[in-house]
């Protein structure tokens, strides 16, 4: 069974005793991240697959962090952000029904929205995703950006602009959260 | 509708395949703790390294890579983490014995580095594979691209010879010449450099190399014991700065003893 958690779920009260205890927990949430960032589910594929990778890599790490997820998250960004990562795939698919019909999602509004994302700069994108996918704090999106915080919020705001030329009912206050 | 909730919809039907992911995972994790440490290895015995037997070594009067439009092909940064961390002295010597091990054969000696002012530089004794002369010092120095330089376009000078510049597809800017005119290490010493001056990044990297060095007692190999070409690749690698390096050179760089500069 497959264990949906939000992202401070996996945290240090929570914390996974082994990589295959985290990926389990945590693996749907950063494929979906991954989607969302790279526009494409093979890419996300790739994507996911090298951070959980960098993951494994440093172990010791990770599973003493005070929140594995963020970490995992953290990884996922810099890798996506860098354009560095390796172009070598995985042989195998990870996806459950890739190509099957959405069984919860509207096919149409992914589409939609996937492709009005990929309209954005990468980093543009990111900075979107993890502020409303994972609901983070400007301040965390900054550290995982590099970006300042001042330049999150613009970069937010001028995205947010972008999609709404796509999506005209985004709600007005999410750009101006202060937070 | 919510921006949260649009996102949340468009992938609701994503879903991994956890234990294949899982799996592949830890292979490619194994992967990367093995270059770790086969790069840290290298490092701990970098005093005397003896790289691989085949291949030949860049020098001039063989044949030479291409140095293509793209992205340098080290084959080294594949392997990289995309981690990085603090600079280093030592780290910066070892980040120049892979870059210079991704070009050429050889065997690696005295390994030197300072990282002050702003700036990192750092120094090592290559022996191309199979020479018989002296060992050449190959070293890359690390700048913050300073106004006095001034801006693009940039042009050759009057001290370069040979004098190449060409603008890169990321709007840096290569620059090969020779400075035979330095008599540092005696008449006969000859000197190629290649720098990528870089103003997006603010960076200055230069790198040379000699026919011989400053313990060489006046002896010369015939050629500098890096072509232009090689001294290109090493010097456009992305991943340098004044600032952060690799987290794996800088690991390696622990093992590395730095000779006194």
């Amino acid at each position: 069974m497959k264990t949906e958690l939000l992202d401070e779920a996996v945290t240090v009260a929570h914390r996974p005793a082994t990589f295959e205890e985290l990926v389990a927990a945590t693996g749907d949430r950063m494929l979906r991240t991954a989607v969302l960032l790279t526009g494409d589910r093979h890419a996300a594929e790739d994507l996911v697959q090298s951070a959980y990778a960098q993951a494994f890599a440093r172990w010791r790490l990770v599973s003493r962090a005070e929140n594995p997820t963020a970490y995992v998250r953290a990884i996922l960004t810099r890798v996506f952000l860098s354009d560095r990562r390796r172009k070598r795939v995985a042989e195998l698919p990870l996806l459950d029904g890739v190509d099957a019909p959405a069984a919860t999602g509207d096919a149409t509004l992914r589409l939609s929205l996937l492709d009005a994302l990929a309209t954005l700069p990468p980093t543009d994108r990111a900075v979107l995703v993890l502020r409303y996918f994972h609901d983070l704090p400007v301040a965390e999106v900054a550290t995982q950006t590099g970006l300042s915080e001042s330049a999150c919020r613009t970069r937010a705001s001028r995205a947010l602009a972008r999609l709404r030329t796509h999506f005209p009912d985004l709600a007005d206050h999410e750009g101006e959260d202060p937070r | 509708m919510m921006l949260r909730d649009q996102l949340e919809d468009a992938v609701a039907d994503v879903a991994a395949d956890l234990a294949t992911l899982t799996t592949a995972s830890r292979r490619q994790g194994l992967g990367i703790r093995r270059r770790r440490r086969a790069l840290a290895a290298v490092g701990a015995v970098a005093a005397v390294t003896v790289l691989a037997v085949t291949g030949y070594a860049l020098r001039p009067g063989t044949p030479e890579i291409h140095v293509s439009d793209g992205p340098p092909s080290t084959g080294t940064e594949a392997d990289l983490s995309g981690e990085s961390a603090p600079i280093t002295a030592a780290g910066t010597a070892a980040a120049l014995q892979d870059a210079v091990a991704s070009v050429a054969h050889g065997t690696f000696g005295r390994f030197q580095g300072d990282v002050s002012g702003g700036e990192a530089l750092a120094a090592l004794l290559f022996t191309p594979l199979g020479s018989n002369g002296p060992a050449g010092q190959v070293m890359v120095n690390l700048q913050p691209l300073l106004r006095s330089v001034g801006g693009p376009p940039y042009t050759c000078e009057s001290f370069m010879t040979d004098c190449s510049v060409r603008e890169l597809p990321d709007g840096d800017t290569l620059r090969t010449y020779h400075d035979d005119g330095d008599s540092e290490f005696g008449a006969a010493s000859k000197r190629l450099v290649a720098e990528v001056l870089s103003p997006d990044r603010h960076l200055r990297v230069v790198v040379f190399a000699l026919n011989t060095n400053p313990w060489a007692g006046g002896e010369y190999q015939t050629e500098p014991v890096l072509a232009l070409h090689g001294l290109s690749e090493i010097a456009r690698q992305p991943w340098w700065s004044t600032t952060e390096l690799p987290e794996e050179y800088v690991e390696a760089g622990r093992d590395l003893d730095l000779y006194p500069g």
